[in-house]
């Protein structure tokens, strides 16, 4: 089944083309939230809301952009949604401490390891990705489609809805930051 | 030294190069499906259609104001009623009518 049909499928409430929808498209949304929320029970979750979303909202996809491009954007928004979501309980986290009804032991941070990266990178990757999440949304994602998804600029210019000059100047503006944010690492080794 | 720093955060940067999609965990599709079901039914279990508070208290402000309404207008319709009610018990004294006995 072609993409357009599969959406027109998928507007007429059709079941086979929601499972054909999923089966097609599941590593892609998962791989993308994982690359942001840097957990894979909360990637799962969130992978899933998403084609919840699809599901409820295919009625609003004019075919503009190509479907994947659509989803990319949904796992994105649902992905930093997460991670907003996740900084004020931790906020919120440290501030009950403070008062002294926390349990310091919640706030543990843990590395995260990417299963698609070779044994070698491990833990300069686990170090990237922490770094990565001090960028702002914006060059976080731009960086993360660019480098762990492999995307064009072309491709990002699409999902991100921003010119490819706008994406260069991201990424320039992600790669300073992030040398900022490992020098300060190396500071501190 | 310090190019040594910079060489090991170029190497850092460059660490995603050449990395493999992660796949979705197995089973999935059947999660996803499981947990939609149970989503929709609840929705549909849901009696009362307004979810925002904003919303619910707006709505409950209005049936407020509304019955507030009603009832003084109520009130306001009562005085009259008893004023007829005061000159009928009056006819009826005047000519012996309320309390006469039957026999």
């Amino acid at each position: 089944m072609n993409e357009e049909a599969l959406i027109g499928e998928l507007r007429q409430g059709s079941a086979m083309a929601f499972t054909q929808l999923v089966e097609a498209y599941q590593h892609m949304v998962h791989n993308v939230v994982l690359n942001i929320v840097n957990h894979a029970q909360e990637a799962e979750d969130v992978a899933q809301e998403v084609f919840i979303q699809v599901y409820q909202q295919v009625h609003h996809f004019r075919g503009e952009a190509k479907l994947s491009t659509w989803l990319y954007r949904i796992a994105i928004t649902k992905a930093l949604e997460c991670e907003r979501k996740k900084k004020a309980k931790k906020r919120f986290h440290t501030l009950k401490t403070l008062i002294g009804i926390g349990d310091d032991n919640d706030d543990l941070a843990i590395d995260f390891h990417h299963p698609g990266i070779q044994l070698d990178n491990k833990e300069k990757a686990a170090t990237l990705f922490k770094a990565m999440k001090q960028l702002p949304d914006n060059q976080r994602t731009a960086f993360m489609l660019i480098k762990a998804e492999g995307l064009s600029y072309e491709e990002v210019s699409g999902i991100m809805s921003i010119t490819v000059k706008a994406v260069e100047a991201l990424m320039h503006r992600a790669k300073e930051n992030l040398r900022k944010t490992l020098s300060v690492y190396y500071k501190n080794d | 030294m310090n190019n040594n720093k910079q060489q090991q955060a170029e190497e850092i940067l460059n660490s995603l190069n050449g990395m493999q999609q992660a796949e979705a965990p197995a089973f999935f599709a059947t999660r996803l499906r499981a947990r939609m079901e149970r989503e929709l039914l609840q929705e549909q279990k849901q009696w009362f259609p307004v979810k925002r508070p904003v919303l619910l208290i707006t709505v409950l402000s209005l049936f407020l104001i509304v019955n507030l309404f009603v009832l003084k207008q109520q009130h306001g319709n009562t005085a009259p009623a008893k004023q007829a009610a005061a000159s009928l018990q009056g006819f009826a004294s005047e000519y012996g009518l309320g309390n006469s006995p039957a026999y």
